[in-house]
């Protein structure tokens, strides 16, 4: 082999080693470059999301309710009775959707009057949450379902600390909410211990009686919105917002018994 | 040869790609028709809740996860997201764009995975920091999704490491 072909072949041979190192070099920017990015953006993403559920929470924490309120009982329909022993009338009923805005106007302007009148053993209040948006549009549907089927889930004792929660918490309409944690967690924050009570939540487990109890409103009752409250089955209408009429109707429902 | 493949390519002024493994094709094609029966599956069970099967332990609870505030982004269901993407990648793995050495596509399959990868960590941290629970059937649809993002690296970390 001549000089010059040596030379050519000792050229060729360091311009490859040159271009394996280049390309070595290549590799080992592509995985810094890559891994470095997913690495920090994923860091980002882990701590964002813990930081959004912890700010989450702090906002949304139910407190047990501690005001005027008569025993409480669940019937086998699922209806709540808050009832001095031994009070049987009149009987006030209330028709409510956790996802209804007027139900929550409702217990924001009247709720304390209804446990007033069952502390004092003035009427017997019948709690029937139900299923009223059935047709409606996600997620007004589904709030309104995972919120009736998770209220039927709590004890008796700890109803209206949990009832007044969900109206406390109720999405606004048209936006997600109910979460199924939340729901969970709530029932927790106000004293549920029942060991079954999460699943009972999580899996819906209560769904087929919001579905008895829808039907009962709608059908049987002939209930169309809510909140409908029912005094001695007579349908009342001004007395919802006016807790002075509520108390006057029902104690002219009493004297006339 | 080496001129002919200068003159194809030179259409887009891209370099060819160097010979893939035999194996890179089934199993990009096996993981992401896996991803994709997985994707369906739970997105008929975000609209029908009784469809979705799975056991129920203390740290096993698909219901948990896939009713859970995480299921959905910004409203979108992300079993529908999640479709999406494994629908895009079966585009971007067809023997045609493996075949064309354009960035887009190149750069297109890496920076997916590197996507399906980040929310495989951000659904992963809700289901272990946040709702202490975990999906089976999602946790399959991640397994598929880091190995996809392993196939591509490598198949990229391997073009980028030919001299010829």
């Amino acid at each position: 082999m001549s000089k010059a072909a040596r030379e050519r072949t000792a050229r060729e041979r360091l311009a490859e080693e040159r271009r394996r190192q280049a390309a070595r070099a290549k590799q080992r920017r592509l995985l810094t470059v890559v891994l470095g990015a997913v690495a920090v953006v994923a860091l980002i993403v882990v701590v964002t999301v813990i930081v959004l559920d912890q700010r989450g929470q702090r906002d949304q924490t139910a407190t047990p309710y501690r005001g005027p309120q008569a025993p409480l009982t669940r019937q086998s329909d699922g209806s709540i009775v808050m009832a001095k022993p031994g009070v049987n009338a009149p009987v006030l009923e209330v028709f409510e959707d956790f996802q209804c805005p007027a139900c929550k106007a409702f217990e924001e302007n009247t709720g304390k009057t209804v446990k007033q009148l069952a502390a004092e053993g003035r009427a017997k209040v019948v709690y029937r949450p139900f299923h009223l948006f059935g047709e409606q549009r996600d997620p007004i549907r589904s709030n309104s379902l995972r919120s009736a089927a998770a209220a039927l889930c709590v004890p008796a004792p700890q109803w209206l600390s949990y009832h007044d929660a969900l109206f406390q918490f109720q999405p606004r309409e048209g936006s997600e909410g109910f979460a199924t944690e939340d729901l969970v967690a709530w029932g927790k924050d106000v004293g549920v211990t029942d060991p079954n009570f999460e699943k009972c939540v999580t899996d819906q487990q209560k769904k087929p009686q919001v579905d008895a109890m829808t039907t009962y409103a709608l059908q049987t009752r002939g209930v169309s919105g809510t909140p409908t409250v029912f005094l001695d089955g007579r349908k009342l209408e001004n007395e919802l917002q006016d807790p002075a009429a509520l108390q006057k109707a029902v104690a002219d429902a009493k004297g006339s018994q | 040869m080496v001129r002919q493949a200068e003159v194809r390519d030179g259409e887009n002024g891209y370099a060819p790609a160097p010979a893939r493994p035999r194996w890179f094709l089934p199993a990009g094609w096996v993981l992401t028709l896996i991803g994709l029966a997985l994707s369906v599956y739970l997105t008929v069970a975000h609209y029908q809740e009784g469809a979705l099967v799975c056991t129920t332990t203390s740290t096993v609870d698909c219901h948990s996860v896939t009713t859970s505030k995480y299921s959905e982004l910004a409203g979108i269901p992300l079993p529908l997201l999640g479709l999406a993407f494994f629908a895009g990648f079966a585009v971007l793995i067809t023997p045609a764009a493996l075949r064309s050495a354009h960035p887009v596509l190149r750069w297109g399959r890496l920076a997916s995975v590197c996507v399906g990868l980040l929310f495989v960590v951000y659904l992963v941290t809700a289901e272990l920091a946040i709702l202490h629970k975990l999906c089976l059937w999602c946790t399959g649809v991640h397994a598929v999704t880091v190995l996809l993002f392993v196939l591509v690296l490598s198949d990229e970390f391997r073009r980028i490491g030919s001299v010829d």
